[in-house]
């Protein structure tokens, strides 16, 4: 070591970053002292809208949120006004709400499988786990008629039903989806390369991620059980659930939570459409909100916050919400101090960043 | 949900961080939020997915003590609403003095200032 330090900046262009962020890397020849992060380039300031939409509109706008979580948006969103206005939403609707949710989240997971496959230069992983992803927004477009952004929550309720019949289609083509995805996370599970760019790297205790404030499969991945679908909003207190976790708390414990958590969601999806109540799929929603409430829901990234408030007209005053990803940045800030600078980039997607959807 | 919000003063801010943090509670959030007087400023807690809540009143431009020393992932909310709202907090374990999230304009989300109403003064002419 030269004792002599030198700030490098990365991003926020940077061919592992589908998204800008930028970190001021302190370094010490080619290890990391530390990093400090900066925000900011693509702030949109949509929470600012929402004096100027209809609460009945604005689920709209809380979709666009993200691109990858966007139902969970739309659903955390009607969650909270329907619990502002104390609205019973039927039990259809919350069934279909937790199995869109779910495939969400199996999309979002090959996604960044496959970044990170990408990130490694292992390309024939990225095209397969696309490949399979292509499966998912097939079911997601079939049923909801959005590939990316679905447009079927709505407050009191969603807009489409699926037929039982389509619904057992579905069921059946979940075994072909299962047998690709075992082979897929058999590679990122085993494969030598793979192996050697997330063991023992980007460590992050479990004391640390529950004390910086860690949510999502970086969390899980250090040994934390948080899951905010443990607390059975949806479906989920009927159907049942427990958090997939890891002990390693390196990037590759991260990866495998995100594996196992596919093969989760697919059981979840299974035991939806094995239970779907039958019944109606929305109830109409007189009045306006009043009050503030905190809707949480789990992203595929992690934890989301949606407050809302409202003064008994159409419009609410304030939206804020709290992504994932801002929770996770400062558990991203300690796990690369100390690394070396090399593995920079990969340990910066272990933590699966959204910016867009972090500076909404 | 739960939804009770317990109201403290701002020189309790710090000591309610301490107490939180020795409960064994995770941040959840710091949501700013404009009031009718002031804004309220609430620290969202949980435990065992139940979340505690704790609000302090704030009129603008005031300064409010850290929870950065029991709460290290607290510096990414308070910087936020710095940038967003204008509030200064003392003590953050990393200030990017106004430069977290860059914004086209001061502090966006602060509250418009009223236009003063039209007011004519009319003497009174005594005889």
């Amino acid at each position: 070591m030269t004792g002599r330090q030198t700030i490098i900046p990365f991003g926020p262009q940077h061919p592992v970053l589908p998204e800008p962020i930028h970190l001021d890397l302190v370094v010490e020849d080619e290890h990391v002292i530390s990093a400090i992060p900066s925000i900011g380039y693509v702030h949109r300031g949509l929470e600012s809208l929402v004096d100027r939409r209809e609460y009945q509109d604005f689920v709209y706008l809380a979709e666009r949120i993200c691109g990858i979580c966007s139902f969970t948006h739309s659903s955390t969103f009607c969650q909270g006004i329907e619990g502002m206005m104390g609205v019973e939403v039927p039990k259809r609707a919350t069934y279909l709400r937790t199995m869109w949710g779910e495939y969400s989240r199996i999309h979002s997971h090959l996604l960044w499988l496959g970044l990170f496959a990408d990130s490694l230069g292992f390309e024939s992983l990225f095209y397969q786990s696309w490949k399979i992803r292509e499966s998912i927004l097939n079911e997601l477009e079939a049923t909801t008629g959005g590939r990316v952004i679905q447009g079927v929550c709505k407050v009191g309720g969603v807009r489409r039903d699926v037929t039982n019949h389509f619904l057992s289609e579905m069921d059946d083509r979940l075994d072909g989806i299962e047998d690709e995805m075992k082979s897929l996370t058999n590679v990122f599970m085993n494969d030598y390369d793979v192996k050697k760019r997330l063991v023992g790297k980007g460590k992050l205790s479990k004391e640390d991620a529950y004390a910086l404030g860690a949510v999502g499969p970086t969390a899980r991945g250090s040994g934390l059980y948080i899951d905010a679908r443990s607390t059975g909003y949806l479906a989920y207190g009927d159907i049942g659930f427990k958090p997939v976790a890891e002990k390693g708390g390196d990037g590759y414990a991260r990866c495998a939570v995100r594996c196992k958590e596919l093969f989760q969601s697919v059981e979840i999806i299974r035991r939806v459409i094995t239970d779907m109540p039958e019944g109606p799929v929305s109830v109409s929603v007189k009045g306006n909100p009043e009050g503030e409430y905190f809707s949480r829901s789990e992203q595929p990234r992690g934890e989301v916050i949606h407050y809302i408030k409202g003064n008994g007209t159409k419009y609410l005053t304030q939206f804020r919400v709290r992504t994932p990803t801002l929770a996770n940045v400062p558990a991203l800030v300690s796990i690369i101090g100390g690394c070396d600078l090399a593995d920079v980039p990969q340990i910066v997607l272990t933590i699966d960043p959204c910016i867009g959807c972090m500076e909404r | 949900m739960n939804m009770e919000i317990t109201s403290i003063n701002v020189a309790d801010v710090e000591s309610v961080g301490v107490r939180m943090k020795n409960g064994g509670y995770r941040l959840v959030v710091i949501t700013c939020t404009p009031a009718d007087e002031g804004y309220y400023i609430t620290y969202s807690f949980d435990k065992e997915f139940r979340l505690e809540h704790y609000r302090v009143t704030v009129s603008d431009g005031a300064a409010i003590p850290s929870i950065g020393k029991s709460y290290g992932g607290a510096f990414v909310y308070e910087n936020e609403i710095h940038d967003l709202y204008g509030f200064t907090f003392e003590g953050m374990t990393l200030d990017f003095k106004g430069t977290f999230i860059k914004t086209s304009i001061p502090y966006p989300f602060k509250k418009k200032e009223q236009p003063a109403p039209t007011v004519t003064i009319v003497k009174e002419v005594k005889e």
